[in-house]
């Protein structure tokens, strides 16, 4: 999976290309861990993203929960495959998906 | 054959040693080899060139010298031809101003006789007569028929010349000489010089058959008319003399011949001298191609010789004469009996006579022929000495070569041994090593690559015995945490239900599951027990991610679930299980791990199936009177763990007899194939669809969906742990 950030201010914007499965969660966690410091505007872009797995949920949920505390956190672009992963485990419910 | 030279090459070429001995050895000599050639090449050119050019210097400079000296020679010899001309004619020239003089005296004093008294000389009939002194001779007819008083008078008045006689008596003095007057009446008035002797010796011949006017002389001269040069002749005195005669007259017109006859020793001593060498020539000629005087006594040279040199069987001889005749000086070369000879000729203009001289050819140009010869004898020296140090250079080149080779081959040998010397160290010090000797230390200081490669294997060996002693610690834990995993492995195993049949008293249901861990310990479980009698509660759930932090959140779940469950007031009371389970599994979840699950009670006696379902994939009913499998609907609820306070909606289906159940975790919609594509829910139905059903109890069920699920799969590595439960509803036990 390629990670595509681009930062302006204290708005992040990650594009995700490809599988965030098992293996590649780590990945974006440690983008996650790391450069979300100051950071009040979290925007995802999944337009490329192919598949999601439990694990990548799971740093999604993290994330989720961080910018609660600090801001905002916004889902772009998912496709219906990703869709109906995040509808199955009720994701969907909670993350601000911007289509 | 080919092939075997190859081999023995390549068995011979078995070392770096061998190599660089070969390439040094072998380098050295081809330029050794070529140096020898090119200079030995070079030698014998110059050689060749020597000989050639050699032939060619000695040729040309013979020839040179022979031109220079035969130029010289004959130029010489020309002057010389000149110069004794010049001085044999004013030698002559003397001679007849002289009878010019006394001629004169003579007219004058027959012309004027009055004025002389006559004078009686001695006459040499009847008086001995002295050297230089002057007497009267009447020819043998006067004498014989005695004169007349005219005759005698006039005899009287002519000797009246004997005053003219005194200077010339005195002049030639010292050679034989007559002074002479020859009168047409057949008497001469003479005076002869006689050096040494006192009287003159007067000759029978001339005492009685001397006649004046039948001499040549009186003849040549009166026919003539004017000065006479005469052969030479011997005169009445026994030695050959030259004559210079001229007329006189008295008042009848020709009256005699004056004439001074000179011994030619003088003009012959002239001769003489202008001979070169031993075999010089030197000759004076009349202009009628006769030999007047010459050096030589035989031949067609001599004087002695009286032909007519113009027409001699000689023709470059014979056109070199008529040269001389008319008047020309210059050089020839002429064969005279077989030999060359330089003439060089010079006219006596005055007298029409000329003077040559000779010397032989091969006399006059033997000092050339020797220089030439010389020289050929000093280059041919030059080149035999040139060729003999060409020959000595070889001889020393081939000993110092081969000297130089031995020299050669040990230098080549040393070097190459102190070059390869390293190379061994190393070899044997790497031999060493990769037999396991880690300690050993090569040491090689030749500030080289070698030295370079020699500190990089210690450095490799330092790091090797690093790296296996951190391998070693390694793989002791590797292998402690696989032991730890492997137990860990077994508590998961078997704290999932892995005893089947499961209650095998009861004959309701028929219930199996199984779960492969993609690593050792997974986060997948599944859970099936008696609530009490007549309700089964099952379980499917997948913890988010795998491995160790997986497992240690997936017991967590599942003793959480199953103590929730077990305490749980009324069994349909799922959703509250279900949310307080997941209030629990909230707190203290720093690592954010959540779990999706599925959980169902199966009420035995009625087959009425209450489920909740927390963000886990939806299961498939298998309706037996339909014969096909189908997804049943499932609720959107949060998954567990993940949030606080979440209502879960709960939901119910009827289960007919020998309807099945199949729950699944998302390790096996996710199953990827080889190609990258996932196994997904709809080729799940499918397969499911295909499988021959009613025949299989639930084990057989899932071994044959576990074989097709592998048959997709093939090589592609298992990402996600697999979890399968299905389960068979038979009715109740009392229907």
């Amino acid at each position: 999976m390629e990670i595509q950030k681009e930062l302006q201010g204290n708005k992040l914007n990650i594009s995700l290309i490809g599988r965030l499965d098992a293996v590649t969660a780590s990945q974006l966690d440690k983008v996650i861990q790391t450069e979300l410091t100051g950071i009040e505007e979290l925007n995802f872009d999944f337009s490329k993203l192919a598949f999601v797995a439990s694990a990548g949920l799971r740093i999604l949920l993290v994330a989720q929960k961080r910018m609660n505390k600090q801001g905002s956190m916004k889902i772009h672009h998912v496709n219906d495959d990703v869709m109906e992963v995040l509808e199955m485990t009720g994701f969907s419910n909670f993350l601000d998906i911007e289509n | 054959m080919k092939e075997k030279l190859i081999l023995w090459w390549r068995s011979q070429n078995n070392s770096i040693r061998k190599k660089i001995f070969r390439l040094m050895f072998f380098g050295s000599m081809t330029v050794f080899v070529f140096l020898g050639i090119f200079v030995t090449y070079g030698l014998i050119t110059l050689d060749n060139a020597l000989t050639d050019e050699s032939d060619i210097l000695s040729d040309t400079s013979a020839q040179y010298i022979e031109n220079v000296t035969g130029e010289q020679i004959t130029g010489r010899l020309v002057d010389l031809a000149q110069s004794r001309a010049y001085s044999i004619e004013t030698e002559l020239l003397g001679i007849s101003y002289d009878t010019i003089y006394i001629a004169n005296g003579l007219e004058e004093i027959l012309k004027h006789s009055y004025h002389f008294s006559p004078v009686v000389l001695p006459d040499s009939r009847y008086t001995a007569i002295r050297s230089g002194e002057v007497y009267v001779h009447r020819g043998t007819s006067l004498f014989l028929n005695g004169e007349s008083e005219d005759v005698r008078r006039e005899i009287e008045l002519a000797s009246n010349v004997v005053e003219y006689f005194e200077p010339m008596v005195k002049k030639y003095k010292q050679y034989e000489s007559s002074i002479f007057v020859g009168s047409r009446h057949g008497y001469i008035i003479a005076v002869d010089n006689t050096p040494g002797n006192e009287y003159i010796t007067m000759t029978e011949e001339f005492m009685q058959r001397y006649e004046p006017t039948q001499r040549g002389w009186y003849k040549n001269t009166k026919v003539k008319g004017t000065l006479t040069f005469n052969d030479i002749y011997v005169g009445a005195e026994g030695f050959p003399s030259f004559t210079c005669s001229a007329p006189y007259e008295d008042a009848n017109g020709f009256a005699g011949v004056v004439a001074i006859a000179c011994s030619v020793k003088s003009v012959s001593d002239i001769v003489k001298s202008a001979v070169l060498g031993d075999s010089g020539i030197s000759f004076v000629m009349n202009d009628n191609g006769k030999i007047m005087l010459s050096t030589r006594h035989d031949g067609i040279l001599a004087s002695e010789n009286s032909v007519d040199l113009r027409n001699i069987n000689n023709e470059k001889l014979a056109a070199t004469v008529n040269k001389m005749i008319n008047g020309e000086k210059g050089w020839q070369t002429v064969e005279i009996d077989g030999e060359e000879w330089f003439l060089a000729y010079a006219p006596l203009k005055k007298i029409n006579w000329s003077f040559g001289t000779l010397i032989s050819k091969k006399e006059a140009m033997s000092p050339a022929v020797q220089a030439g010869e010389n020289i050929v004898t000093q280059i041919n020296g030059f080149r035999e000495m040139m060729q003999n140090s060409v020959i000595n250079f070889i001889v020393v080149a081939t000993i110092v070569f081969w000297s130089l080779l031995v020299v050669l081959y040990q230098i080549c040998y040393w070097l190459t041994s102190k070059f390869v010397k390293p190379i061994r160290k190393l070899t044997v010090g790497v031999k060493e090593i990769s037999a396991g000797n880690l300690d050993k230390k090569i040491s090689i200081s030749t500030g080289d690559e070698l030295e370079t490669l020699a500190n990089s294997f210690n450095n490799m060996t330092e790091e090797l015995q690093k790296y296996m002693a951190n391998l070693t610690k390694v793989t002791t834990e590797r292998e402690h945490i696989a032991t730890e995993l492997a137990v860990a492995t077994n508590i998961q195993t078997s704290m999932l239900p892995h005893e089947f049949p499961f209650e095998p008293g009861r004959k309701e249901f028929d219930v199996y599951a199984n779960m492969h861990a993609a690593k050792e310990v997974g986060g997948d479980f599944y859970d099936f027990y008696m609530m009490d009698d007549e309700n089964l509660l099952i379980t499917i759930a997948d913890v988010s991610g795998k491995g160790v932090p997986a497992a240690l959140f997936m017991v967590v779940a599942k003793t959480m679930l199953k103590n929730s469950a077990l305490s749980m007031d009324y069994v349909d009371d799922l959703c509250h299980l279900m949310a307080k389970t997941n209030d629990q599994l909230c707190k203290n979840n720093d690592a954010m791990m959540f779990v999706t699950a599925f959980l169902g009670i199966l009420n035995l006696p009625t087959g009425i199936f209450n489920y909740v379902n927390a963000g886990h994939n939806p299961p498939l009913i298998y309706r037996a009177e339909e014969k096909r499998f189908e997804y049943i609907p499932v609720e959107r609820n949060f998954v567990m763990g993940g949030m606080e306070e979440i209502d879960y909606k709960g939901q119910a289906l009827v289960m007919a007899k020998n309807d099945r159940l199949i729950l699944y975790t998302d390790g096996i919609t996710e199953a990827l194939n080889e190609q990258g594509e996932l196994f997904g829910e709809e080729r799940l139905l499918s397969e499911l669809n295909s499988i021959d059903v009613d025949n299989k109890d639930s084990q057989a069920l899932l071994a044959d969906l576990k074989e097709r699920l592998d048959d997709f799969v093939g090589n592609a590595e298992q990402s996600d742990d697999m979890t399968m439960l299905t389960i068979i509803y038979n009715g109740a036990e009392n229907s």
